[in-house]
């Protein structure tokens, strides 16, 4: 993944945060299930996004136009 | 114990000169025209941190690079070669249709976050007054957000709708915030994803008070399972 936020007319304040969003719904919510064992704590996950969750709210209230 | 990070088509191109989790060298093992590709690990538990996640993300991405891929979630692991092969056998048939889906075609992720009306502006003579008073305050207040959500609802389908136009395959995840109005995955061409983000940008110029967010191109992970979630 080489871009974020190709679109906005300025590039947000979190892409980078946007990016790493989009990447953690993409591979602890998506992909193919192996009949193996997933390794990942369901708190972790959850904590992570909390946190990213609060972020991307800030950002987005950073990006309201004035 | 083995990291599994993507399954690929069988390439007669070598693995790229990557590195995986803790250093360890990628190796593959192929049945039936897919290939698994791993690591070695006499144990490994890793927690979704970020330098995780992208050494995951970065191993499938070049992958990508020279042949089909399905990512595999992060995490997953297979106790060895034998177990590994087995799972490859048994669902071969799948494995291979969804990578013929995805071959030379990657995923754009779409964010559409919406400032809805601050107020519906009270459709000038359409809503009678005394409607809104009869039920004090509250109810007007509990109206204007419900129609502000379902205007967010139908406003999310048509440019869901619009953006599946220009794609070959579109996901989309629940709305999870009245501020995020979507959040989608769309399956397009390695050389189309220019004319997407135009066709992306032209929707939402078309919707006053939508701004987009898109990342990629990433691996199709929404794409690596059958069942289509929600469209």
């Amino acid at each position: 993944v080489s871009t974020a936020a190709h679109l906005s007319h300025q590039p947000p304040a979190g892409s980078r945060d946007v990016t790493l969003l989009e990447l953690l719904d993409r591979l602890v919510d998506n992909g193919v299930v192996l009949h193996g064992d997933i390794t990942l704590a369901v708190a972790d996950i959850d904590l992570i996004y909390v946190g990213l969750r609060a972020i991307i709210t800030s950002v987005s209230s950073l990006e309201d136009r004035g | 114990m083995l990291y599994v990070y993507a399954l690929a088509e069988t390439s007669e191109a070598a693995l790229p000169p990557r590195r995986g989790h803790r250093g360890a060298a990628l190796r593959d093992l192929s049945r039936d025209g897919v290939s698994a590709v791993f690591t070695r690990h006499r144990q490994i538990d890793l927690p979704p941190e970020e330098r995780h996640l992208w050494r995951h993300e970065r191993v499938t991405e070049a992958l990508m690079a020279d042949r089909g891929v399905l990512p595999v979630r992060f995490g997953t692991t297979v106790a060895d070669e034998a177990a590994l092969a087995a799972m490859l056998t048994d669902r071969a048939a799948e494995f291979r249709s969804l990578l013929e889906l995805v071959r030379g075609r990657v995923e754009i992720g779409v964010r559409a976050l919406w400032t809805p009306p601050a107020d519906a502006p009270a459709d000038e003579g359409a809503a009678p007054p005394d409607e809104a008073e009869a039920g004090g305050p509250g109810r007007a207040y509990l109206l204007g957000a419900l129609r502000a959500t379902h205007a967010g609802a139908h406003l999310a389908d048509t440019l869901h709708a619009s953006l599946a136009e220009h794609a070959v395959g579109a996901r989309r995840r629940a709305r999870a915030t009245p501020r995020l109005l979507l959040s989608g995955a769309y399956l397009v061409e390695r050389d189309g994803v220019d004319a997407f983000l135009a066709a992306a940008d032209d929707a939402a110029r078309a919707h006053p008070g939508i701004e987009l967010l898109c990342t990629g191109p990433w691996p199709p992970h929404s794409f690596a399972t059958g069942a289509p979630e929600g469209s």
